[in-house]
Order: C-alpha cells, then structure tokens, then sequence
C-alpha cells in the first residue's frame, strides 16, 4: 500500500489513520497501534516540515509492506540531509524548557523496532521504521 | 495544486494492492479525511459506505482480484467539496449498461447471489457520480460529496 500527501501540516494525521487501519488488520495489538500511530506522526510531519520544509508542491509518499514477521513502513521526502538517529536504547535527558529538539526522532527510535535512514539524490530522504507482529520479539532480554 | 477558481485543492492518493480487506482501509483514510474537512458523521457513513462498493468493485471485479494489480483512489480535497476517484487496471472491463441498473428488492430475494447493489448505491449516496471505462487503461468511478459547512481545516 502506498499513500502520497502534500506537504501540508494536518495530513500526517490522515497517514497515521490509514497506517493504523492497516496495522490493524494486520493484527497489532492495540498498544503497539498507539506506538505506531505516534511514530507515523513524527515522521510524517519531520518529513513535511524538514525534509520537504512545508512546501505543499513538495510530496511525502508512504508505503507500508506486510510480511508473516513484521509491518515495514517507509517514510519518503524530497530532502536532502537525512537526520542522525539516536541509538537504542534511547538516553532521555532533561531538556531545557522550551526546546523539543530532536524529541521526535527519539520517540521514533523509542517506540519502533527497527528504524534506519537513507538519502538518495533521486528519490530523497527516506526512514525505514518496522513493527515486529509478534510484541515479545520486541522485548530484547540480553 | 491547482487555482483554476481561485480555489485551492490539495490532492492524497492511494495504491492498493487487489486484495480484499484493503477497501477497509481505504474507507477509514477517507473517513479520517472527511472528518477533519468538517463533514457531518451521516455524509461520512454514506461516504464509507459509497467508497467501500467502489474499492471492492475495482479488486473483484475490475482487477479480477489479481493482487498484483492495483487500485488507485485520489481524494482530491476543496474547500466545499471532496472529490473520490477509484481507478482499477480494467483487466474487466465495465459493461456501461450496468452504472444505469436499477436492482428490485423483490428480484434479489429470488437470487442466491445477493449483490449487485453497489453502483446503485454509490449513486444514492454520492451528490455526484460518473463513470469512465477505457479498454486498456482501466475503469474509474468520479465521485463528489458536496461540504455542507466551511471546512474546519483548509486544504
């Protein structure tokens, strides 16, 4: 499945509601739906306004894959400077009231179970996140 | 985006792959969309419901439920109307004769075979309905749900 938006803060909502009804049906237990709607936020509305920087002729195209393991989303935009990610597990620090600097890449790497970054001159930036289907697979023990 | 009336629209579109279930969640995407335009919760049931028959007659029907194929549904966002495109890959094309069927309850009863309802309702429930096959390029259904009350966001 494939959704491409305009640039055009409101419709990442649209995104994380198409994504849940996805995530849904595929069988994600409510709990990691919350987490994967909240990461569809994040990413859809980094993408918007960094990578395409709320330019509504500018689009953010995303596609999700479903396989027997794991729901794989791809977040595409027409940027050129993909982020740093934050390593897992993420380290919470206090953050100086009022900046939320990088806060939503953290709750991305935070709440998904895998999350990796490409640039490619041709297509743009593009963060790959992936929800395992089964949650204890989630729960790394070592 | 285009301001041909001075108006501005904003366009999202959706690839399905043809496989049952997926008209579900093309009728939540919808429906998430629609409520945020501002439409009352009756013109977003009518709205599902008309989107659904469209999605599902596109996978079965128009893509023969080949997975491989897809549909494609644009919603093309106004800000006193949305308008709902459903294309598939025609792999069937769509005997025109059948989008003017009025089905009679009373033959229905007599059938095994309970459908054949969804044209007709797609065009009880639309405020505007059009129909558009092309051998090759696929069958598409054009419809529109007038806003009643200005948007609460603008596209």
């Amino acid at each position: 499945m494939q959704l491409i938006i305009p640039s055009v803060l409101g419709y990442e909502v649209v995104v994380r509601d198409a994504v849940a009804s996805l995530a849904q049906r595929y069988g994600l237990p409510p709990d990691r739906i919350e987490d994967v709607k909240t990461v569809l936020c994040e990413a859809c509305t980094n993408a918007i306004e960094h990578g395409n920087g709320s330019d509504p002729h500018r689009r953010v195209r995303v596609s999700c894959t479903v396989s027997e393991q794991s729901l794989v989303v791809e977040v595409y935009d027409e940027g050129r400077l993909p982020p740093t990610l934050p390593e897992k597990p993420v380290k919470w620090l206090p953050i100086q009231f009022p900046s939320h600097h990088g806060i939503g890449l953290k709750l991305i790497v935070a709440l998904s179970d895998e999350v990796s970054i490409a640039n490619d001159p041709a297509f743009g930036t593009c963060i790959r996140l992936v929800f395992y289907r089964d949650p204890r697979s989630g729960i790394h023990t070592s | 985006m285009s301001e041909a009336d001075g108006a501005t629209e904003q366009i999202i579109e959706m690839r399905l792959p043809s496989r049952l279930g997926y008209e579900r969640i093309a009728m939540d995407t919808a429906a998430s969309l629609a409520r945020r335009m501002g439409f009352t919760p009756e013109r977003i049931d009518a709205l599902r419901t008309a989107i659904g028959e469209a999605v599902t007659n596109a996978i079965e029907h128009g893509n023969q439920a080949d997975a491989a194929m897809k549909v494609v549904v644009v919603l093309t966002i106004r800000t006193d109307e949305l308008i709902i495109s459903v294309a598939d890959q025609g792999r069937k094309v769509l005997d025109p004769a059948q989008t003017f069927l009025q089905p009679r309850i009373t033959d229905a009863f007599q059938r095994a075979d309970k459908g054949g309802w969804g044209i007709w309702l797609i065009r009880e429930l639309m405020d505007e309905v059009e129909f558009s096959f092309a051998p090759g390029s696929g069958n598409q259904v054009r419809m529109v749900v007038h806003l009643e009350r200005p948007p609460v966001i603008k596209p």
